[in-house]
């Protein structure tokens, strides 16, 4: 690879450093193909996202632990396309992106409950009824302005994961929901008041980020957003110490999801004509 | 507070010397900067090379037989920490147990571009185990400089053709063929970007304990360009170490108020030992001709 001759041109600024030299590539796009090469993407988030279908199962009473909790938790984030547009080369060419606006990052979170089994042997305490409910525990809003930042150069491959960057997580607390709590009397072996757990699982975080990816012939921008999924049981016992859900059974699920809508953002996209593979030094 | 002054010091003057390529039907001798498609005194972004990441060094001794219990990895972001010889992109941490003992490694991983400069580099990702690459480009973070910039953004133009000036790229062994779009060092139908800025604590101003940086203005004081017309890399470096690390730079009226159009390093998450570096500015000569609006919904 000729990249130590001394050939082409050079300019030299202040002590002899090099301004330009023509052997070095111009991170520039081709003016008659500015149209592709350069080009921003105003996007107008108006999307609703829904829970997440996680699969998620009810704890098993085989697998509560001696105290009778268990927990079953799942998590993710969903990618999706938000648009893709040709650029007009027959190659993935190398480039990267920004993106600033506003993000409009809310948290949605719903908890649902049910009970069953005898309170005979329970009298005296506070029991949920037995009944599903759901509490639309948290929405809370935050619009986060997208300072410009700079994507990542051109991936040699599309794949699920993709590049993370404008990276941005909603934090807050979720009051509480007395009605939500369950007491046990005292002379029980349980005696005592259980706080069913109500925040956001994850630590109240919801996120949700942009990234773009090239390959041959599209450029492709993705919404990513994050979702939790969290599953309780209470299994308690029966007098002779074995777990028994007709006794007492109760299960509440909370699960979350970030929205964006309303935010409105510019992904700025701007590609070289090069082939990053062909320009490597070391091999 | 002040305004943050372009350190007239640092300016490289225009040079009424070396190549100069008009747009077609414009004389190159004297036409206005926005009427040329080259000018050798022009600040563009070159790319110096590009890089397969690599691991660059290692502290500690991988142990035989050890079982390795946990990896942590730093990765440094969309562009590069840098010193005169490497550019690094991630330091991985790993753990090792060996009966009773743990053992500690550090990898850092990287390229050595040879340039005798802290460059700016980008890199891609790594996806799947497919190492990312890193691309270095002609800018020196440690050096201050304001270049001098167009009285306006050059407009949209296109048709060009085959016109101007071209250079061999240091990666062909031959000028491209006729017809080939690829493989030029220098080629004036590109439109490059410019270097704007490179500003280090030798002239932050006024004793600031940080990097501050504002868009141009012109005689009466108004801004000719609005803030989002430039992109900025933020580097910050701990005591006497050579290498400078990633830290975002931002413009922020909550952490810096009362600089409403000010882009300084992010003074949150400090850590001791660490101080602001350098700030690098780019800027296209042009906004994005081709503005489309899309509605993300269902």
């Amino acid at each position: 690879m000729a990249i130590n001759n001394n050939y082409g041109f050079k300019t030299l600024g202040k002590g002899r450093q090099v301004v330009i030299n023509g052997k070095w590539p111009i991170f520039g796009f081709d003016v008659d193909r500015v149209a592709q090469s350069f080009r921003t993407t105003r996007v107008v988030d108006t999307t609703v996202h829904n829970y997440y279908n996680s699969g998620n199962t009810l704890p098993s009473t085989s697998s509560l632990n001696p105290a009778g909790f268990g927990v079953n938790e799942r998590s993710g984030v969903v990618r999706e396309l938000v648009t893709k547009y040709e650029h007009g080369y027959d190659y993935r060419p190398m480039g990267y992106w920004t993106v600033s606006g506003t993000m409009n990052l809310q948290g949605q979170t719903t908890m649902s409950q049910t009970a069953s089994g005898s309170e005979s042997s329970w009298s005296g305490g506070t029991y949920p009824s037995p009944v599903e409910r759901t509490y639309r525990l948290g929405q809370y809003n935050q619009e986060l302005p997208l300072t410009p930042e700079i994507g990542k150069i051109s991936l040699p491959t599309i794949t699920t994961s993709g590049n993370l960057r404008n990276l941005y997580w909603l934090s807050a607390t979720i009051g509480s929901n007395n009605s939500c709590d369950l007491v046990i009397p005292s002379g029980n072996p349980l005696y005592g008041t259980y706080y069913l757990e109500y925040a956001d699982p994850g630590n109240n975080q919801l996120g949700a980020w942009i990234d773009v990816e090239v390959d041959e012939k599209y450029v492709y921008v993705y919404m990513n957003y994050a979702w939790w999924d969290k599953w309780y049981r209470y299994a308690f016992r029966n007098n002779y110490g074995n777990i028994d859900t007709s006794v007492f059974d109760i299960q509440w699920r909370v699960r979350s999801v970030a929205q964006t809508t309303g935010s409105v953002f510019d992904v700025n996209v701007y590609l070289t004509p090069y082939k990053i593979e062909e320009m490597i030094v070391n091999g | 507070m002040a305004e943050v002054p372009v350190n007239k010091e640092n300016l490289v003057k225009r040079k009424d010397y070396g190549v100069r390529v008009a747009r077609p039907g414009y004389n190159a001798s004297y036409c206005a900067d926005n009427q040329l498609l080259f000018n050798s005194s022009w600040p563009i972004l070159q790319l110096t090379g590009v890089y397969k990441e690599e691991l660059v060094d290692q502290r500690g001794t991988t142990p035989s037989g050890g079982t390795l219990i946990s990896t942590t990895t730093n990765d440094y972001s969309s562009y590069c920490a840098a010193d005169k010889e490497y550019v690094y992109t991630k330091v991985v941490a790993k753990r090792y147990l060996v009966v009773t003992d743990y053992i500690d490694v550090v990898e850092t991983y990287g390229a050595r571009h040879n340039l005798g400069f802290p460059p700016l580099a980008f890199q891609s990702s790594t996806i799947s185990g497919v190492p990312g690459y890193v691309v270095v480009t002609n800018i020196d973070i440690s050096t201050d400089v304001d270049y001098p910039y167009t009285e306006a953004p050059a407009g949209y133009y296109g048709g060009i053709g085959d016109y101007g000036v071209k250079s061999r790229a240091y990666f062909k062994h031959s000028m491209p063929h006729v017809g080939e779009e690829w493989g030029f060092g220098i080629n004036s139908r590109l439109n490059s970007k410019l270097v704007q800025s490179v500003k280090t604590m030798d002239t932050a101003a006024d004793g600031s304990t940080n990097i501050r940086w504002r868009p141009p203005k012109d005689a009466n004081g108004k801004e000719i360009f609005g803030i989002r017309d430039f992109e900025y890399f933020g580097f910050i470096k701990y005591d006497q170490s050579e290498i400078y690390t990633p830290r975002r730079a931002i413009f922020s009226p909550v952490l810096d108020p009362g600089n409403e159009d000010t882009v300084i390093i992010d003074p949150g998450q400090s850590t001791a030992g660490y101080s602001p570096a350098s700030l690098v500015v780019l800027r296209s000569p042009m906004v994005s001709p081709e503005i489309v609006e899309v509605t993300y919904g269902n």
